[in-house]
């Protein structure tokens, strides 16, 4: 008698297990229609199109550390295909440093106090505003950045955005004895002459030379640093462009996700109001938001401190805001926010929904305290207040989210 | 002989009496062992549907005040998290379909209630009578 009781009830819980669970063609087109009114559009729509020669020389570029002033990076030296164009650390480690991911950051060198930003995307229509602070931004009278009336492009952000790594201190020139001291002002001038000391350098390589002229349609002796820039940009545009993710695949061209991942779909565009700021093709706004993350290493403004937005505005209404970060290839991209602070995506939406779940200040100093509460009001001061999550939804969330991956166009 | 007519009829009366306590006793005993089976999980649900009740009415409230995009954009997502009550309303059904009557999904209302209670205060707050 007993076990006819449990043979029951097992199959009566079997039974309402499966009658709800799984897909519905309901819930499938509730999600493709909320993605398409967050402004989710075919990725083909958003591809610019790229010079094949310059993009080829471009790779070889970016592989270069003559490019870097007196220290031996490139670009690829934290954009690694290994961390899905990041490198894989919380803090980027620049000149000096030596291996990748860990080994990089235990060997010593200039600590960039950002996290690595991943490059997907970067050069599609649309992509206006670039690094964390926004200090690339296309707006309708041209393209605000450090550059002021001397900007290289008032059209392409990423041509602009990529000048700015070859003059940055402990990106690619190492502060030494060697460095004049008007070069570490990191100005219009500054920059000039770096661009020019590598632009010679360029010009006397007997390979990359004559290949860069030739993609570029000038004379080795008429180079300059704005053909080495396009070029470079050229790559990471083609490179990095998304041309095709699972998601994408499911909203437009009958493509399937998991039942874990169609529910983590409907809460991100649903009660996890992730849609809210992560809009778009590529999942984000591109606009600024403060977001109680805590601050990992010494910041931007230092002692633990980044200002992010205000350090380009000098509004106090943009303290403690940084980018939204596009969500493209997330899962791969750790660590995460602005200073790599979070280990783990599961806890970056923790965060965003309840950030005081794990949150000690005992351990923190008086100083890190009145920082974390100043990000934390900024936050509750500016944005709407998400509804919680259990542990399962957040799970299902990032299901999502590793259905984000970029892949190639051709499965 | 009579010995045996007597055991028969003694053995007869027992059965009868087992079969009848039996056929009282299994339907509530089959329906208490599904409550206890599906209580933490419809207790989550009927908690999820209120907070995506609550939400959508803040929403469209505050619709009614101001129609930004982000107000916009609010009372979509709130619709979208309706969903909840859908998955509410199905085991609820599904419930039914296995036995449950609405007084046992009552209790386990109840229940669910009291689980996500700080205190007396919200069971109070619950109940009570508003104008």
């Amino acid at each position: 008698m007993k076990s006819v009781i449990k043979i029951m009830l097992g199959i009566s819980a079997y039974c309402l297990l499966v009658s709800f669970s799984g897909n519905s063609p309901m819930r499938e087109e509730a999600l493709r229609r909320a993605a398409i009114q967050a402004g989710v559009v075919p990725l083909e729509e958003i591809q610019i199109e790229t010079d094949p020669d310059l993009v080829e020389i471009g790779a070889v570029l970016f592989e270069s550390e003559l490019l870097s002033f007196n220290g031996d990076t490139s670009c690829s030296t934290c954009h690694l295909d290994e961390f899905a164009s990041a490198d894989g650390l919380p803090n980027a480690v620049g000149t000096g440093g030596h291996g990748e991911g860990l080994k990089r950051l235990e060997s010593g060198g200039d600590v960039v106090p950002r996290n690595t930003l991943a490059l997907w995307g970067r050069g599609s229509k649309g992509f206006d505003t670039l690094f964390w602070d926004g200090k690339i931004k296309r707006t309708d009278n041209g393209i605000i950045s450090q550059f002021g009336s001397s900007v290289p492009s008032n059209d392409d952000p990423l041509f602009v955005a990529v000048h700015l790594p070859f003059v940055e201190i402990r990106e690619m020139v190492v502060r030494d004895s060697g460095v004049r001291e008007d070069l570490e002002k990191e100005d219009v001038d500054s920059a000039a002459e770096i661009y020019s000391v590598l632009t010679q350098r360029i010009q006397e390589d007997i390979e990359l030379g004559p290949a860069i002229a030739a993609a570029n349609e000038v004379s080795v002796e008429a180079l300059e640093f704005k053909h080495i820039a396009a070029s470079v940009a050229a790559f990471i545009r083609e490179r990095f462009s998304v041309r095709r993710t699972r998601f994408h695949d499911f909203v437009f061209n009958g493509g399937e996700l998991s039942a874990e991942e169609l529910e983590g779909g409907l809460i991100f565009y649903g009660k996890g109001r992730c849609s809210s700021c992560h809009t778009g093709s590529l999942l984000s706004d591109l606009k600024f938001h403060a977001m109680p993350f805590l601050q990992a290493g010494f910041g931007k403004n230092g002692f633990g401190v980044d200002y992010g937005r205000f350090n380009v505005t000098y509004d106090t209404t943009d303290l403690y805001k940084f980018r939204t970060p596009p969500l493209i290839s997330v899962a791969k991209t750790g660590p995460w926010t602005h200073s790599g602070s979070m280990s783990s995506l599961q806890n970056v939406i923790v965060a965003h929904l309840d950030p005081l779940s794990a949150y000690d200040g005992s351990g923190r100093s008086a100083r890190q305290r009145r920082e974390d509460l100043a990000r934390l009001a900024r936050w509750i001061d500016t944005e709407a207040l998400p509804e919680p999550l259990s542990g399962q939804e957040i799970e299902s969330v990032v299901s999502f989210l590793e259905t984000l991956n970029a892949g190639p166009a051709d499965p | 002989m009579a010995w045996v007519s007597r055991q028969s009829k003694l053995f007869l009366i027992v059965t009868f009496s087992i079969g009848i306590a039996v056929g009282l006793l299994a339907a509530p005993a089959w329906r208490w062992s599904l409550v206890q089976l599906h209580q933490a999980e419809y207790g989550d649900l009927t908690f999820k549907c209120d907070s995506a009740m609550r939400a959508h009415y803040l929403a469209k409230s505050q619709l009614s005040h101001s129609t930004t995009q982000s107000d916009v954009e609010r009372l979509r997502q709130t619709e979208l998290a309706l969903i909840d009550c859908q998955d509410y309303d199905l085991m609820q059904k599904n419930l039914m379909m296995w036995g449950l009557r609405e007084n046992e999904l009552g209790l386990m209302r109840l229940k669910a209630i009291e689980a996500d209670a700080d205190g007396l205060k919200d069971v109070v707050e619950s109940h009570e009578i508003r104008y």
